[in-house]
């Protein structure tokens, strides 16, 4: 991996283009709007390439830039302005016109959920990986997963398949 | 396994191309210029403000020409009402100071660089749940306090991360929120902020490094306060002050309340009933 501060346009064009779709979508579920989805993404990998940080390989990259996006997407909703904005209000200009009722449910889950619930019925990484990317305990992860996953089968009731023993855990989180 | 509906909902988060080009070549300015490029979409939200705020100034314009001009002025009391009741900002001689202080704040955390702020957000059900979690006595009991007021303590934040990697795990950070209604009517600025013992400076909370951390302020609604207290608690030995600053009849309240973090729930208790007890 070329350190970030001296990578060329072509490079940081792959760069993007390994890690746009994955970002984008980890974005759109805290942002839940194409615009400050843009945004998100673009400040995101902007602070990868201003960082300087050197990576392993790919997937040290790709979970430097999960991580930084979550928690930059995080740092935005805090702002003191949004707080104050009822953002379900602009639903409509979300510039995604097929948000089903699924998709809304899991949109409105809590911050520290949502991640964690995209990588693992999306990206179908498993609680390992998803701690070893998020730089969590896997007990917290877990913990994440049915704690969301409990408010998806609320919310969708008989629509949501349970998967508990997929998880590998069971009810004692 | 994956569950395919919660699947295939995901996958119709769309990402198109032009949005994607769009996005990069920001990138690439940004990296040229070393300045973020203006926004080439329009937030959805401002512009959802701009048109609402177009739509009043052209709704009073024919409500003036419809009165003979009478109504005009009808129009600015009622901009002027709303704002003061609801806006962040009264319209009081300090508030030019204040504003300037909380965009120079604003400011100064969008320039800290490879700083994101991770808050795990923890509710509890009742005071008690917080006092065996923070293992200090904390109830509402604590706050004698006047009026209807409900107080609850949510939100356990733990570490932070410098440019996506864990800083501290031992990192903690306790957001103490208050709703309070109280019996007057009460329209004022809050700001309550937890420094150090490196000391408060310039409405920053300084952390130990010298980077700035993100205050906390909320406006009060017409007749109540909605606080939002940020505590630090890295070092548990650590002296801190709760820092308050309202607006009120035209005049600035300043408590500054000292914290010992070491037993920081006692602390922002009586912290709380101070600056409540400056209403009553």
């Amino acid at each position: 991996m070329a350190n970030s501060l001296l990578r060329t346009d072509r490079e940081i064009a792959e760069l993007y283009e390994r890690h746009k779709e994955k970002i984008y979508r980890v974005c759109f579920l805290h942002m839940k709007n194409a615009a400050d989805t843009e945004d998100a993404v673009h400040d995101t990998f902007c602070k990868l390439i201003q960082s300087g940080t050197v990576f392993n390989d790919s997937t040290h990259e790709e979970a430097w830039l999960i991580r930084t996006a979550g928690n930059l997407c995080k740092d935005n909703l805090r702002h003191w302005w949004r707080k104050r904005e009822n953002l379900e209000d602009y639903n409509h200009l979300s510039g995604q016109s097929d948000i089903d009722h699924t998709l809304s449910v899991v949109l409105d889950l809590p911050s520290k959920y949502k991640t964690v619930i995209y990588l693992y019925y999306y990206e179908g990484y498993d609680s390992v990986e998803i701690s070893k990317i998020l730089q969590k305990p896997q007990s917290t992860i877990r913990y994440y997963l049915s704690q969301a996953r409990k408010i998806l089968k609320e919310q969708l009731g008989g629509t949501f398949h349970d998967e508990q023993q997929s998880l590998g855990f069971s009810e004692q989180n | 396994m994956m569950n395919n509906k919660v699947s295939d909902s995901l996958s119709k988060i769309k990402t198109d191309e032009p949005s994607h080009e769009r996005i990069l070549s920001n990138i690439l300015e940004t990296v040229h210029s070393g300045r973020t490029p203006k926004r080439v979409v329009h937030r959805p939200v401002r512009k959802a403000i701009l048109i609402a705020a177009a739509i009043a100034v052209m709704t009073t314009a024919v409500w003036a020409v419809a009165t003979g001009f009478g109504g005009l002025w009808f129009g600015v009391e009622i901009g002027t009402e709303f704002f003061t009741q609801t806006d962040k900002m009264p319209a009081y001689p300090l508030s030019t100071e204040l504003r300037e202080y909380i965009n120079t704040t604003e400011a100064e955390v969008d320039e800290i660089d490879g700083w994101a702020w991770d808050t795990y957000n923890r509710s509890f059900d009742s005071w008690n749940e917080a006092s065996d979690f923070f293992g200090v006595p904390i109830s509402l009991s604590t706050l004698p306090l006047k009026g209807a007021v409900e107080g609850r303590l949510s939100d356990f934040g733990k570490s932070y991360y410098n440019e996506g990697e864990r800083y501290d795990e031992s990192e903690r950070y306790v957001y103490v929120t208050l709703d309070a209604t109280l019996e007057k009517d009460v329209n004022c600025l809050v700001n309550f902020h937890i420094s150090n013992k490196k000391g408060f400076e310039n409405g920053m909370v300084m952390l130990e490094d010298g980077q700035t951390g993100e205050p906390t302020y909320y406006t009060s609604k017409a007749n109540g306060i909605k606080a939002v207290i940020w505590v630090r608690t890295e070092d548990h030995d650590d002296a801190g002050y709760v820092y308050a600053q309202f607006i009120r009849d035209n005049a600035l309240y300043t408590i500054s309340y000292d914290a010992s973090l070491a037993d920081y729930g006692d602390n922002v208790a009586q912290g709380l009933k101070d600056i409540i007890d400056t209403f009553q």
